[in-house]
């Protein structure tokens, strides 16, 4: 225990010890997984895209969503309990998705450039990998995508978080806000992992500009709507 | 350092019910207030708003002179546990709540919560989760206490504890007021294991302010009469009483109101014993419903 006070950002600083820390944990794990899997599909030459996208694109959007939620429903009670006010949670919740979203991205970032030392592995043994080659100027926009993708899912579960954090009925009215939000990244991945929203969304073919634009817009206006919903958000008792 | 809690015409609504309706009071503070109320009588609503947990419907609350809601220099001098506390969520671990009370409260005592955690025994290893309700309890205690700030309130902290533990807990906020002059309020159900600690009692009943006083004033209100049965029953005929005991031949009688100078050296030559009235006695009087009192 330490007897300094965190005079800034406390509670940034709080979400950071716990979400990193489990982030890093998750991410080893992950990494091992991934690994282990590509090397068996690669040594049985069967085709590794469609489990690489499923682990690298739909586990870390979701788990940055769960986290988002999290910082809500776990982390405003105790921010409140401890004399800070809604205001505060704000930013400082908001600055947190942002640096999160970012070490996560640098993380899959990572996996993904470790991969080129996993092909010179295999040519070692002979196997060939039928995943298209990722070129390594590109990974400073695989970073971004990444990050602006992951940042959009976790603002989205702090939306639906306070939703619910209020009320049922709020939460209930927030999940279409939460698909809003993710749509730029749901566009701009083709639809992957939503298909009840229909081709429409792969119809819009839209360019990386435009989704960019479209992502800034709505991240503004989501820090908007976290900052007028968190205002006056009753903290009810366990028994309401 | 204390704070003045100035409440006037508070009232608090959720939905169609009334929590608080038009309370007014005003507590000077560096005391401990002990208040009481029947299940759903605006307690936890109460202490909630001065917290700031939730924002009122109508009227004023004032601490220190500045509104509480949403307002960092008051919150930041505030602590309220309902319960076994809001800041103690079952996935984390014991040393994990602590910390983050020690990053978030700025006049959290770490030295004193260490203090707290071995008077209570708890374990610093375990997740709030696999913590029995009393040993949850003990942490939202240690939470309240060392926050050392100005207005401190339990609310039902006591839920789950054993006696022993109660008794612990009464000890360390007695020498804490005492060692670090703050205002106490105690919201309890356990009123006669804790009324020898209140200086100033409220009593809420249906979401209003029925009593505001100091704790000696209301024991001396009254008294208790016990000795013969027969005999008791003699001299309180005709008196107000609020409550009786009996065991065997003995009886004890609460009687409300003053005894003259007459009354009392009577129940002295009858062999009366006469003592303070117990406030339990007059909380359920006060609170009787249909009670015109």
């Amino acid at each position: 225990m330490t007897t300094r006070v965190a005079k800034r950002w406390p509670l940034l600083r709080v979400l950071l010890s716990a979400h990193l820390t489990f982030l890093a944990l998750l991410w080893a794990m992950f990494t091992l997984l991934v690994l282990v899997v590509t090397s068996i599909l690669v040594w049985t030459n069967a085709d590794t895209d469609n489990i690489m996208h499923l682990l690298s694109v739909q586990a870390p959007r979701w788990l940055l969503f769960g986290l988002g939620l999290d910082a809500v429903s776990t982390y405003l009670r105790i921010h409140l309990s401890h004399g800070r006010t809604r205001r505060e949670f704000t930013g400082q919740a908001l600055a947190h998705a942002g640096i999160l979203s970012g070490a996560a991205a640098f993380l899959i970032t990572a996996g993904y450039a470790m991969e080129f030392g996993l092909r010179s592995l295999y040519a070692v043994f002979d196997w060939r990998s039928r995943a298209p080659e990722l070129d390594p100027a590109t990974l400073p926009q695989v970073f971004g995508t990444f990050w602006l993708s992951l940042l959009m899912w976790m603002v989205a579960g702090l939306v639906i978080g306070l939703g619910f954090f209020r009320s049922p009925a709020h939460g209930i009215f927030s999940i279409p806000v939460g698909i809003v939000i993710v749509l730029p990244s749901v566009i701009s991945n083709r639809n992957a992992g939503m298909p009840f929203l229909g081709d429409w969304v792969v119809d819009l073919d839209l360019g990386p500009g435009e989704i960019l634009a479209i992502s800034a817009v709505i991240l503004v206006a989501s820090a908007g709507l976290l900052r007028r919903g968190v205002r006056g958000v009753p903290m009810r008792t366990s028994a309401e | 350092m204390s704070m003045v809690v100035e409440v006037d015409q508070l009232t608090l609504r959720y939905h169609d019910v009334t929590a608080l309706d038009e309370v007014s009071c005003t507590l000077t503070g560096g005391k401990i207030y002990g208040l009481l109320g029947r299940n759903g009588s605006g307690k936890t609503s109460l202490l909630s708003v001065l917290a700031g947990y939730r924002e009122h419907t109508d009227g004023q609350v004032r601490i220190g002179g500045l509104p509480v809601f949403d307002n960092a220099e008051v919150t930041s001098r505030v602590c309220l546990v309902r319960g076994s506390g809001d800041a103690t969520q079952n996935s984390l671990k014991v040393a994990d709540v602590l910390e983050f009370a020690a990053i978030l409260r700025t006049s959290w005592d770490s030295d004193y919560a260490a203090e707290l955690v071995e008077l209570f025994s708890l374990p610093l290893n375990k997740t709030v989760g696999s913590l029995s309700h009393g040993r949850r309890s003990a942490l939202g205690i240690v939470i309240g206490l060392a926050s050392r700030t100005p207005l401190t309130m339990f609310d039902e902290s006591y839920l789950g504890l054993d006696a022993p533990t109660r008794y612990k807990f009464y000890d360390a906020v007695l020498a804490e007021a005492m060692a670090q002059p703050r205002t106490i309020i105690l919201s309890t159900h356990l009123i006669e294991e804790v009324s020898a600690l209140f200086e100033e009692v409220l009593i809420l009943d249906d979401g209003k302010l029925v009593l505001h006083e100091e704790a000696e004033t209301l024991r001396a209100s009254g008294c208790a009469v016990t000795g013969d049965a027969e005999v008791v029953d003699r001299f309180v005929d005709g008196l107000r009483v609020l409550g009786e005991k009996r065991l065997g031949r003995t009886k004890s009688a609460m009687v409300y109101g003053d005894l003259d100078a007459e009354q009392r050296a009577g129940a002295s030559a009858a062999g009366l014993d006469l003592g303070p009235l117990a406030l339990q006695d007059l909380f359920v009087h006060l609170t009787e419903p249909g009670d015109p009192s």
